[in-house]
Protein backbone atom coordinates (compact mmCIF):
# COMPACT_ATOMS: atom_id res chain seq x y z
CA UNK A 1 0.00 0.00 0.00
CA UNK A 2 1.51 3.70 -0.91
CA UNK A 3 -0.05 6.70 -1.20
CA UNK A 4 -0.13 9.65 -3.77
CA UNK A 5 2.18 12.25 -2.67
CA UNK A 6 -0.72 15.13 -3.74
CA UNK A 7 -2.50 13.62 -1.28
CA UNK A 8 0.25 13.03 1.81
CA UNK A 9 0.71 17.32 0.86
CA UNK A 10 -2.25 18.08 0.93
CA UNK A 11 -3.41 16.41 4.47
CA UNK A 12 -0.19 18.77 5.63
CA UNK A 13 -1.62 21.40 3.92
CA UNK A 14 -4.52 21.16 5.68
CA UNK A 15 -3.29 20.41 9.15
CA UNK A 16 -0.40 22.87 9.26
CA UNK A 17 -0.54 26.11 11.33
CA UNK A 18 -0.72 29.35 10.05
CA UNK A 19 2.80 30.56 11.42
CA UNK A 20 4.76 26.70 10.96
CA UNK A 21 7.71 27.06 8.75
CA UNK A 22 7.10 24.54 5.92
CA UNK A 23 10.44 23.48 4.20
CA UNK A 24 9.81 21.29 0.67
CA UNK A 25 12.23 20.12 -1.38
CA UNK A 26 12.05 18.10 -4.80
CA UNK A 27 8.78 16.27 -5.59
CA UNK A 28 6.84 17.68 -2.06
CA UNK A 29 8.03 21.54 -3.53
CA UNK A 30 6.28 20.93 -6.84
CA UNK A 31 3.54 19.95 -5.13
CA UNK A 32 3.22 22.53 -2.38
CA UNK A 33 3.85 25.29 -4.96
CA UNK A 34 0.21 23.86 -6.57
CA UNK A 35 -1.47 24.22 -2.89
CA UNK A 36 -0.45 27.51 -2.48
CA UNK A 37 3.07 28.26 0.03
CA UNK A 38 2.85 30.46 2.80
CA UNK A 39 5.18 33.36 2.97
CA UNK A 40 6.85 31.40 5.77
CA UNK A 41 7.33 28.53 4.07
CA UNK A 42 10.65 27.56 2.28
CA UNK A 43 10.64 26.28 -1.16
CA UNK A 44 14.02 24.67 -1.28
CA UNK A 45 14.66 25.11 -4.86
CA UNK A 46 17.39 24.69 -5.72
CA UNK A 47 18.26 22.22 -3.80
CA UNK A 48 21.84 21.07 -2.38
CA UNK A 49 22.10 17.81 -2.11
CA UNK A 50 20.55 16.82 0.58
CA UNK A 51 20.85 20.08 2.67
CA UNK A 52 16.78 20.40 3.49
CA UNK A 53 16.94 18.85 6.62
CA UNK A 54 19.98 20.76 7.92
CA UNK A 55 18.65 24.02 6.83
CA UNK A 56 15.37 22.68 9.12
CA UNK A 57 17.47 21.92 11.64
CA UNK A 58 19.04 25.29 11.26
CA UNK A 59 15.68 26.87 11.46
CA UNK A 60 14.42 24.95 14.18
CA UNK A 61 17.32 26.04 16.64
CA UNK A 62 16.88 29.81 15.95
CA UNK A 63 12.95 29.81 15.62
CA UNK A 64 12.37 27.84 19.06
CA UNK A 65 8.62 29.35 19.01
CA UNK A 66 8.21 28.12 15.51
CA UNK A 67 7.22 24.86 14.49
CA UNK A 68 9.48 23.70 11.69
CA UNK A 69 8.35 20.57 9.36
CA UNK A 70 10.87 19.91 6.18
CA UNK A 71 9.60 17.24 3.92
CA UNK A 72 12.25 15.68 2.44
CA UNK A 73 12.87 12.58 -0.20
CA UNK A 74 14.50 9.72 0.24
CA UNK A 75 17.17 10.17 -2.05
CA UNK A 76 17.41 13.17 -0.65
CA UNK A 77 17.89 12.18 2.66
CA UNK A 78 19.91 9.21 1.47
CA UNK A 79 22.52 12.46 0.75
CA UNK A 80 22.70 13.65 3.95
CA UNK A 81 21.80 10.69 6.78
CA UNK A 82 24.42 12.13 9.34
CA UNK A 83 21.70 14.99 9.76
CA UNK A 84 19.05 12.89 11.36
CA UNK A 85 21.98 12.34 13.66
CA UNK A 86 22.57 16.01 14.25
CA UNK A 87 19.07 16.98 14.43
CA UNK A 88 18.57 14.15 17.81
CA UNK A 89 21.58 15.07 19.29
CA UNK A 90 20.41 19.25 19.12
CA UNK A 91 16.65 17.61 19.98
CA UNK A 92 14.28 20.73 18.90
CA UNK A 93 11.48 19.71 20.30
CA UNK A 94 9.86 21.88 17.09
CA UNK A 95 11.24 20.05 14.37
CA UNK A 96 9.15 17.33 12.12
CA UNK A 97 11.19 15.94 9.00
CA UNK A 98 8.65 14.12 7.00
CA UNK A 99 10.30 11.49 4.87
CA UNK A 100 8.40 10.98 1.66
CA UNK A 101 9.68 7.81 0.39
CA UNK A 102 8.60 6.62 -3.04
CA UNK A 103 11.88 4.50 -3.88
CA UNK A 104 13.20 6.41 -6.72
CA UNK A 105 15.11 9.34 -7.71
CA UNK A 106 11.66 10.70 -9.13
CA UNK A 107 13.45 13.67 -10.85
CA UNK A 108 16.02 12.38 -12.90
CA UNK A 109 13.94 9.55 -14.48
CA UNK A 110 12.84 7.50 -11.43
CA UNK A 111 16.23 5.60 -11.05
CA UNK A 112 15.59 3.43 -7.83
CA UNK A 113 18.15 4.43 -4.62
CA UNK A 114 20.09 2.42 -3.15
CA UNK A 115 17.88 2.30 0.07
CA UNK A 116 14.81 1.00 -1.92
CA UNK A 117 14.70 -3.08 -2.82
CA UNK A 118 14.54 -2.71 -5.79
CA UNK A 119 18.10 -0.99 -5.90
CA UNK A 120 19.54 -3.56 -3.42
CA UNK A 121 21.61 -6.62 -4.42
CA UNK A 122 19.65 -8.05 -1.86
CA UNK A 123 17.15 -7.71 1.20
CA UNK A 124 14.43 -5.61 1.78
CA UNK A 125 14.07 -1.98 1.78
CA UNK A 126 16.34 0.68 4.49
CA UNK A 127 13.89 0.95 7.07
CA UNK A 128 14.13 4.67 7.63
CA UNK A 129 11.59 4.48 10.41
CA UNK A 130 14.03 2.26 12.75
CA UNK A 131 16.87 4.57 11.63
CA UNK A 132 15.15 7.51 12.88
CA UNK A 133 14.44 5.64 15.99
CA UNK A 134 17.76 4.66 16.37
CA UNK A 135 19.42 7.39 15.72
CA UNK A 136 17.49 9.12 18.82
CA UNK A 137 14.39 10.84 17.62
CA UNK A 138 11.73 11.10 20.07
CA UNK A 139 8.45 10.69 17.77
CA UNK A 140 8.66 8.58 14.88
CA UNK A 141 5.92 7.20 12.93
CA UNK A 142 5.05 5.43 9.43
CA UNK A 143 2.10 5.45 7.06
CA UNK A 144 1.34 3.47 4.42
CA UNK A 145 -1.94 5.21 3.16
CA UNK A 146 -3.32 8.38 3.05
CA UNK A 147 -6.53 7.89 5.44
CA UNK A 148 -4.07 6.62 7.70
CA UNK A 149 -1.72 9.59 7.67
CA UNK A 150 -4.90 12.19 7.50
CA UNK A 151 -6.18 10.63 10.34
CA UNK A 152 -3.10 10.75 12.64
CA UNK A 153 -1.59 13.72 11.44
CA UNK A 154 -2.87 16.55 13.90
CA UNK A 155 -1.74 14.33 16.46
CA UNK A 156 1.38 13.72 15.09
CA UNK A 157 2.34 17.21 13.81
CA UNK A 158 1.69 18.46 17.49
CA UNK A 159 3.87 15.59 19.46
CA UNK A 160 6.67 17.17 21.34
CA UNK A 161 9.65 16.36 18.66
CA UNK A 162 11.94 15.81 17.12
CA UNK A 163 9.14 13.78 15.14
CA UNK A 164 10.20 11.89 12.09
CA UNK A 165 7.44 10.52 9.31
CA UNK A 166 7.75 8.21 6.67
CA UNK A 167 4.94 8.26 4.57
CA UNK A 168 5.13 5.22 1.73
CA UNK A 169 4.50 7.33 -1.88
CA UNK A 170 3.87 5.93 -5.00
CA UNK A 171 6.29 6.48 -7.49
CA UNK A 172 5.46 8.27 -10.48
CA UNK A 173 7.74 8.33 -13.65
CA UNK A 174 8.02 10.58 -15.66
CA UNK A 175 6.65 13.39 -13.66
CA UNK A 176 8.49 16.63 -13.88
CA UNK A 177 10.74 17.88 -11.56
CA UNK A 178 9.88 21.33 -9.63
CA UNK A 179 10.27 24.71 -11.66
CA UNK A 180 12.15 27.02 -9.19
CA UNK A 181 9.28 29.69 -8.23
CA UNK A 182 11.71 32.49 -8.71
CA UNK A 183 15.23 33.96 -8.01
CA UNK A 184 16.65 32.04 -4.34
CA UNK A 185 17.89 35.02 -3.21
CA UNK A 186 14.83 37.34 -3.57
CA UNK A 187 13.10 34.92 -1.86
CA UNK A 188 15.62 34.25 0.89
CA UNK A 189 14.97 37.81 1.82
CA UNK A 190 11.36 37.56 1.71
CA UNK A 191 11.03 34.48 3.56
CA UNK A 192 13.33 36.49 6.66
CA UNK A 193 11.43 39.45 6.56
CA UNK A 194 8.12 37.21 6.52
CA UNK A 195 9.06 35.52 9.48
CA UNK A 196 10.69 38.40 11.30
CA UNK A 197 6.76 40.12 11.07
CA UNK A 198 4.90 37.66 12.45
CA UNK B 1 32.13 34.66 36.93
CA UNK B 2 33.84 30.81 37.73
CA UNK B 3 31.61 28.22 36.84
CA UNK B 4 33.66 24.89 37.87
CA UNK B 5 35.28 22.95 34.90
CA UNK B 6 33.68 24.46 32.39
CA UNK B 7 32.22 28.30 31.90
CA UNK B 8 33.45 31.54 32.36
CA UNK B 9 31.72 35.04 32.05
CA UNK B 10 33.59 37.68 30.92
CA UNK B 11 33.23 41.05 31.07
CA UNK B 12 34.53 44.11 29.08
CA UNK B 13 33.87 47.68 28.51
CA UNK B 14 32.64 47.88 25.18
CA UNK B 15 28.75 48.40 24.65
CA UNK B 16 27.80 44.91 24.08
CA UNK B 17 30.64 44.07 27.09
CA UNK B 18 29.74 40.02 27.82
CA UNK B 19 31.25 36.95 26.47
CA UNK B 20 30.54 33.44 27.98
CA UNK B 21 32.22 30.68 28.17
CA UNK B 22 31.79 27.67 27.37
CA UNK B 23 28.82 26.05 29.16
CA UNK B 24 26.66 23.40 30.66
CA UNK B 25 23.87 23.94 32.83
CA UNK B 26 22.31 20.60 33.01
CA UNK B 27 22.72 18.26 36.38
CA UNK B 28 24.22 15.24 35.03
CA UNK B 29 27.78 15.79 34.27
CA UNK B 30 27.66 13.76 30.75
CA UNK B 31 25.03 13.25 27.86
CA UNK B 32 22.29 11.19 29.20
CA UNK B 33 19.51 12.12 32.67
CA UNK B 34 21.21 9.57 34.17
CA UNK B 35 24.39 8.96 36.20
CA UNK B 36 26.99 11.21 37.77
CA UNK B 37 25.99 14.22 38.70
CA UNK B 38 27.64 17.41 39.01
CA UNK B 39 28.65 18.40 42.61
CA UNK B 40 26.56 21.77 43.03
CA UNK B 41 24.28 23.21 40.55
CA UNK B 42 25.40 25.47 38.15
CA UNK B 43 25.58 29.06 39.58
CA UNK B 44 23.12 31.05 37.47
CA UNK B 45 20.54 29.48 35.16
CA UNK B 46 20.66 29.82 31.53
CA UNK B 47 17.67 32.45 31.61
CA UNK B 48 19.40 34.73 34.68
CA UNK B 49 22.50 35.35 32.31
CA UNK B 50 23.42 38.96 31.73
CA UNK B 51 23.16 39.85 27.78
CA UNK B 52 25.31 37.59 25.51
CA UNK B 53 27.30 38.51 22.28
CA UNK B 54 29.11 35.53 21.74
CA UNK B 55 29.11 31.74 22.89
CA UNK B 56 32.75 30.25 22.93
CA UNK B 57 32.45 26.26 22.97
CA UNK B 58 36.46 24.98 22.84
CA UNK B 59 35.77 21.26 22.41
CA UNK B 60 33.35 18.32 21.88
CA UNK B 61 33.64 16.91 25.00
CA UNK B 62 30.50 16.14 26.96
CA UNK B 63 31.06 17.77 29.84
CA UNK B 64 31.75 21.04 27.54
CA UNK B 65 29.70 21.04 24.90
CA UNK B 66 26.15 20.13 26.20
CA UNK B 67 23.60 20.57 23.52
CA UNK B 68 20.44 21.37 25.89
CA UNK B 69 22.87 24.26 27.14
CA UNK B 70 23.34 25.05 23.59
CA UNK B 71 19.76 25.10 22.53
CA UNK B 72 18.62 27.15 25.34
CA UNK B 73 21.74 29.66 24.61
CA UNK B 74 21.03 29.92 20.73
CA UNK B 75 17.58 31.27 21.81
CA UNK B 76 19.29 33.95 23.98
CA UNK B 77 20.68 35.06 19.93
CA UNK B 78 24.18 34.87 20.29
CA UNK B 79 26.68 34.24 17.90
CA UNK B 80 28.26 30.76 18.39
CA UNK B 81 32.18 30.29 17.75
CA UNK B 82 33.22 26.31 17.85
CA UNK B 83 36.19 25.05 17.04
CA UNK B 84 37.24 22.35 14.37
CA UNK B 85 35.18 19.13 14.78
CA UNK B 86 32.01 20.36 15.66
CA UNK B 87 31.37 22.47 12.51
CA UNK B 88 31.62 18.88 10.95
CA UNK B 89 28.85 17.63 13.35
CA UNK B 90 26.25 20.02 12.55
CA UNK B 91 26.41 19.95 8.34
CA UNK B 92 28.09 23.63 8.65
CA UNK B 93 27.25 25.35 5.46
CA UNK B 94 23.27 23.52 5.96
CA UNK B 95 22.51 24.59 9.76
CA UNK B 96 24.35 27.94 9.42
CA UNK B 97 22.26 28.69 6.62
CA UNK B 98 19.06 27.68 8.36
CA UNK B 99 20.29 29.87 11.35
CA UNK B 100 21.12 32.72 9.51
CA UNK B 101 17.80 33.12 7.36
CA UNK B 102 15.94 32.13 11.06
CA UNK B 103 17.52 35.51 11.90
CA UNK B 104 20.83 34.28 13.95
CA UNK B 105 24.47 34.99 13.29
CA UNK B 106 26.35 31.62 12.24
CA UNK B 107 29.98 31.33 12.08
CA UNK B 108 31.54 28.57 10.47
CA UNK B 109 34.74 27.03 12.32
CA UNK B 110 36.11 24.05 9.60
CA UNK B 111 39.38 22.92 8.30
CA UNK B 112 40.66 22.88 4.49
CA UNK B 113 39.49 19.26 4.58
CA UNK B 114 35.95 20.25 6.09
CA UNK B 115 35.91 22.71 3.00
CA UNK B 116 36.18 19.79 0.52
CA UNK B 117 33.30 18.34 1.43
CA UNK B 118 31.02 21.19 1.63
CA UNK B 119 31.22 21.62 -2.20
CA UNK B 120 27.20 21.98 -3.21
CA UNK B 121 26.10 23.17 0.38
CA UNK B 122 28.54 25.77 -0.19
CA UNK B 123 27.42 26.84 -3.68
CA UNK B 124 24.02 26.50 -2.96
CA UNK B 125 24.19 28.69 0.71
CA UNK B 126 26.56 31.43 -0.83
CA UNK B 127 25.62 31.68 -4.74
CA UNK B 128 21.83 30.67 -4.56
CA UNK B 129 20.56 31.99 -1.53
CA UNK B 130 22.89 34.43 -1.39
CA UNK B 131 23.40 34.42 2.49
CA UNK B 132 26.16 36.46 3.77
CA UNK B 133 27.76 33.09 5.94
CA UNK B 134 31.23 33.85 7.36
CA UNK B 135 33.81 30.38 8.09
CA UNK B 136 37.07 30.59 9.57
CA UNK B 137 39.23 27.80 8.04
CA UNK B 138 42.12 26.13 9.50
CA UNK B 139 44.84 25.49 6.54
CA UNK B 140 46.20 22.08 7.32
CA UNK B 141 50.30 21.58 7.42
CA UNK B 142 50.52 25.12 6.02
CA UNK B 143 53.41 25.76 8.74
CA UNK B 144 54.58 22.35 9.52
CA UNK B 145 54.41 19.02 7.42
CA UNK B 146 56.14 17.41 9.91
CA UNK B 147 53.10 14.54 10.16
CA UNK B 148 51.81 14.87 6.75
CA UNK B 149 55.25 15.66 4.34
CA UNK B 150 53.29 16.46 0.87
CA UNK B 151 50.12 17.28 2.30
CA UNK B 152 47.59 17.99 -0.73
CA UNK B 153 45.51 20.25 1.49
CA UNK B 154 48.53 22.77 0.43
CA UNK B 155 47.73 22.13 -3.49
CA UNK B 156 44.01 22.32 -3.56
CA UNK B 157 42.59 24.83 -0.43
CA UNK B 158 43.21 28.14 -2.06
CA UNK B 159 42.00 27.24 -5.52
CA UNK B 160 39.28 25.65 -3.89
CA UNK B 161 38.55 29.08 -1.97
CA UNK B 162 39.01 30.83 -5.40
CA UNK B 163 36.60 28.47 -7.49
CA UNK B 164 33.65 29.65 -5.15
CA UNK B 165 34.68 33.12 -5.84
CA UNK B 166 34.64 33.38 -1.51
CA UNK B 167 36.95 36.51 -0.74
CA UNK B 168 39.07 35.55 1.81
CA UNK B 169 42.43 36.52 4.17
CA UNK B 170 44.61 34.40 5.35
CA UNK B 171 46.31 34.82 8.34
CA UNK B 172 49.87 32.95 9.21
CA UNK B 173 50.20 34.64 12.72
CA UNK B 174 48.64 36.01 16.03
CA UNK B 175 50.12 38.90 14.73
CA UNK B 176 47.73 39.55 12.02
CA UNK B 177 44.44 39.05 13.58
CA UNK B 178 43.61 42.63 13.85
CA UNK B 179 42.77 41.26 9.89
CA UNK B 180 40.45 38.38 10.65
CA UNK B 181 38.60 41.10 12.86
CA UNK B 182 38.84 43.44 9.59
CA UNK B 183 37.30 40.96 6.91
CA UNK B 184 34.96 39.64 9.88
CA UNK B 185 33.65 43.31 10.08
CA UNK B 186 33.98 44.25 6.24
CA UNK B 187 31.92 40.73 5.16
CA UNK B 188 29.43 41.52 8.26
CA UNK B 189 29.01 45.49 6.96
CA UNK B 190 28.70 44.97 3.23
CA UNK B 191 26.93 41.49 3.99
CA UNK B 192 28.57 39.17 1.96
CA UNK B 193 30.40 36.18 2.72
CA UNK B 194 33.77 35.76 3.11
CA UNK B 195 36.09 33.45 4.55
CA UNK B 196 39.50 33.53 6.85
CA UNK B 197 41.96 30.96 6.53
CA UNK B 198 44.11 30.22 9.16
CA UNK B 199 47.59 28.52 8.92
CA UNK B 200 47.74 25.39 11.15
CA UNK B 201 50.54 23.96 12.27
CA UNK B 202 51.07 19.81 12.92
CA UNK B 203 48.50 17.52 11.65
Amino acid sequence: MSMQLRSAMRALHSARHDDDIVITTMGAAREWMILGPRDTDLVFVPSSMGQATSVALGLALAQPQRRVIVVNGDGSMLMNLGSLVSITAAAPANLVVILADNGVYEVTGSQATPGAAAGRAGGAAVDFAAMARACGFQSVHQFATSAEWTRAIKGVLSAAGPTFVALDVVSVPGTPGPRSPGPAAARAKAFMAAISEQ
Amino acid sequence: MWSPSCCQNVRTSGAHGSVRGNGKFRMYAWPFDVGPKRLHPAPIAIEALPPIDAVLITHDHYDHLDMRSVQRLAQRGAAFYVPLGIGAHLQAWGVAAGLYLGGATPLVLIQCTGLFESGDALRNALHDWKLPLFAIIGYRSYLNQETLPGDTCLVFTEPILDAWRVGYRFITAPSQLDEMRAHLTKCRTAGEPGVVLIAEGKA
